[in-house]
């Protein structure tokens, strides 16, 4: 019997939460995997740099090697590496001046993340259905390990890997399977989640079926400890929003982990 | 809140100029009504669902439709081609009642009087008492056949507020032709002028089959309606009912995100439209239910499994039940019945032989669903 986290198909296992969570995973809703590895890291690296970190201190040769490293890593820790057989996709996310996750992601990636899509698809764009300004309302769940992403990014940038692994947990779930995973394991904010997308633009995009909703995982809003916050596709367009019944599971709601540089 | 308070809360919220209008009208007319309306956005984040109630009390139809769903519900179906007969207890107008009131506790606010033809129904005038306009909003499906200026002003005149007109092709004789009806093309534009001229608000809603999207008559139709100021309901075909045997008439993740762009240009939407500030996907249980007229509640309108039996299970209970089924669920963005190829297959399965629909709770959907 494996020791490893992960199945065969890069899936978090199921066994370490009592809270709702499909057992299995029918796969009905899918990244399409052309359009995930259509995306070398060189491309991924342009598109971060235009739109998100304009202000980096290393190359394209770096963030392959960073890449690799991180990969490497994984490979070797036969506790989780079979989370390679799954989607991973690079990030990079700035260095932050401002402490406030709403502020940032408001200010900063949703801008980012509609040019990015934008220049990737002139007709089409990033749609945010979010009524109110996101200042000073988002805040992060207990358990979800994401105070390590937040303290780095006051000193400086952070390159990683998103793996969409929790596919089909619910928030509680995913909270609990985070918190009883090794300790260089997170649970994926918001910065994750659009700095991928920023890189990889059409990953959402899927012609002959439906792509899954990707939450913010680690965030909850600090007013509603109901809703959850997420980018889903929508027709050939992107939204972002939020909604409720985040402590049920649904095939079509899928949480992700990150693993960064050391 | 009085009356004032009201009607400026609602214009507070994130509507269309034409809706807050309408809004405001009905917040005069009937503000408890209108106060229910208001919070469905409200709720929703709370998580708190508020599906329209579909009523279909009985399947008298003067139409045979070839993509109706509601067929093999017909007495005519179950006599003349499977040689049986109805014997199970009929809603009565004491279960409408019921009903309603456990609506109105859950804070429900919208029903939906369909059939076959709502308005062949000897008793649609007790069936719109029954439901209650002063409780809630009342919306009537119709073919158009018998909506003439009369009508129209006497269905608004005991509460009726909406019809929805179905047409099926901007091109007449095509319309005519799928709706197995000549004449019921200008029927339905006579019936169009005959609502507007009654103040009722009115959508006409169009079925979806496989392909139609990228037609140029699909888009003329989306541009009448738009050039109306009508809004298009756009249906996706459903492989149930008379149209079981069309499986082309199912549509393809293409032929959605063809609509899905049309509605960026037109006034046209499907049952899976981001609106008001709701934002559902499949709109099952979360958005819509469908009790037919033997009491079973349906989690839409081409679903033919039952949740369970208003006779024997309180409302409340039948939508926990749908809200934690697996297939159902709080959130998926594709048409259950009409694009995920697993479960038509599995309703196909469960519905063959069945003389008498929907399958009851325990039989197709159930606490030990799985989606395997």
């Amino acid at each position: 019997m494996s020791n490893n986290f992960f199945d065969a198909n890069g899936r978090c296992v199921t066994n370490l939460t009592k809270h709702q969570v499909y057992q299995k995973s029918r796969n009905y809703f899918q990244l399409d995997k052309k359009k995930v590895l259509g995306y070398n890291n060189n491309k991924i690296f342009n598109n971060l740099k235009n739109y998100l970190c304009k202000n980096l201190n290393f190359n394209e040769t770096e963030f392959e090697k960073k890449i690799i490293n991180i990969k490497d890593k994984i490979k070797k820790d036969d506790k989780i590496s079979n989370i390679l057989k799954g989607f991973s996709i690079p990030f990079i996310i700035p260095k932050l001046e401002n402490d406030d996750i709403g502020t940032n992601i408001e200010e900063i990636f949703i801008p980012a993340l509609q040019s990015s899509f934008k220049n990737e698809f002139e007709q089409f764009e990033l749609i945010n259905h979010i009524k109110n300004s996101l200042k000073n309302q988002l805040d992060i769940w207990t358990g979800s390990k994401y105070e390590k992403i937040t303290e780095r990014l006051n000193k400086q940038n952070i390159t990683g890997l998103l793996f969409p692994s929790l596919n089909e947990f619910s928030f509680p779930a995913a909270i609990e399977t985070v918190s009883k995973l090794p300790e260089n394991i997170m649970l994926a904010g918001g910065y994750e989640i659009m700095s991928a997308l920023i890189g990889s633009p059409s990953i959402l995009k899927r012609d002959d079926g439906y792509p899954p909703l990707l939450w913010f995982s680690s965030l909850k809003s600090v007013n509603d400890s109901n809703i959850g916050y997420h980018i889903e596709p929508y027709g050939y367009n992107l939204t972002l929003n939020r909604r409720a019944h985040i402590d049920s599971a649904a095939e079509y709601w899928w949480h992700s982990v990150v693993i960064i540089e050391d | 809140m009085d009356h004032q308070e009201q009607i400026v809360l609602l214009s507070e919220q994130n509507l269309s100029e034409e809706e807050k209008k309408k809004r405001q009208g009905l917040a005069q007319k009937n503000p408890y009504v209108a106060k229910k309306l208001s919070k469905i956005t409200e709720n929703e984040e709370k998580g708190i669902i508020s599906p329209i109630i579909r009523i279909e009390k009985n399947y008298l139809c003067n139409f045979q439709c070839s993509h109706c769903s509601a067929e093999y519900y017909m007495d005519r179906h179950l006599e003349k081609v499977l040689k049986t007969e109805e014997n199970r207890p009929q809603m009565t107008l004491d279960d409408i009642k019921n009903i309603s009131k456990q609506a109105d506790e859950l804070g429900i606010s919208r029903f939906v009087i369909t059939g076959g033809e709502p308005l062949v129904m000897r008793d649609f005038d007790q069936v719109v008492e029954a439901i209650d306009p002063s409780k809630h909003y009342i919306i009537s499906d119709t073919n158009g056949w018998f909506l003439d200026d009369k009508k129209a002003k006497h269905i608004k005149s005991i509460g009726v507020e909406k019809v929805q007109l179905s047409l099926d092709s901007i091109i007449e004789e095509e319309h005519d032709k799928f709706r197995n009806k000549p004449h019921s093309y200008k029927k339905v534009m006579r019936a169009v002028d005959a609502a507007l001229n009654a103040d009722l608000n009115l959508i006409l809603s169009t079925v979806l089959i496989g392909g139609r999207a990228k037609t140029k008559e699909f888009e003329d139709m989306c541009k009448f309606s738009t050039d109306r100021g009508i809004g298009l309901y756009i249906s996706y075909a459903k492989p149930v009912g008379s149209a079981t045997d069309h499986p082309e008439f199912v549509i393809t993740k293409e032929d959605a995100d063809i609509v899905r762009e049309l509605e960026k240009k037109y006034k046209i939407f499907t049952h899976m439209t981001p609106s008001y500030g709701s934002f559902k996907g499949c709109i099952t249980v979360k958005g819509i239910i469908t009790i037919t007229s033997t009491n079973e509640v349906t989690p839409c309108p081409y679903i033919d499994f039952s949740l369970g039996n208003l006779r024997k299970t309180s409302l409340k209970e039948v939508l926990d039940r749908g809200m934690r089924n697996p297939w159902l669920g709080p959130h998926r963005p594709d048409c259950l019945i009409g694009e995920d190829p697993s479960f038509i297959k599995l309703h196909q399965e469960k519905t063959a032989g069945k003389s008498h629909l929907p399958v009851p709770w325990g039989e197709g959907f159930s606490d030990e669903n799985k989606l395997f």
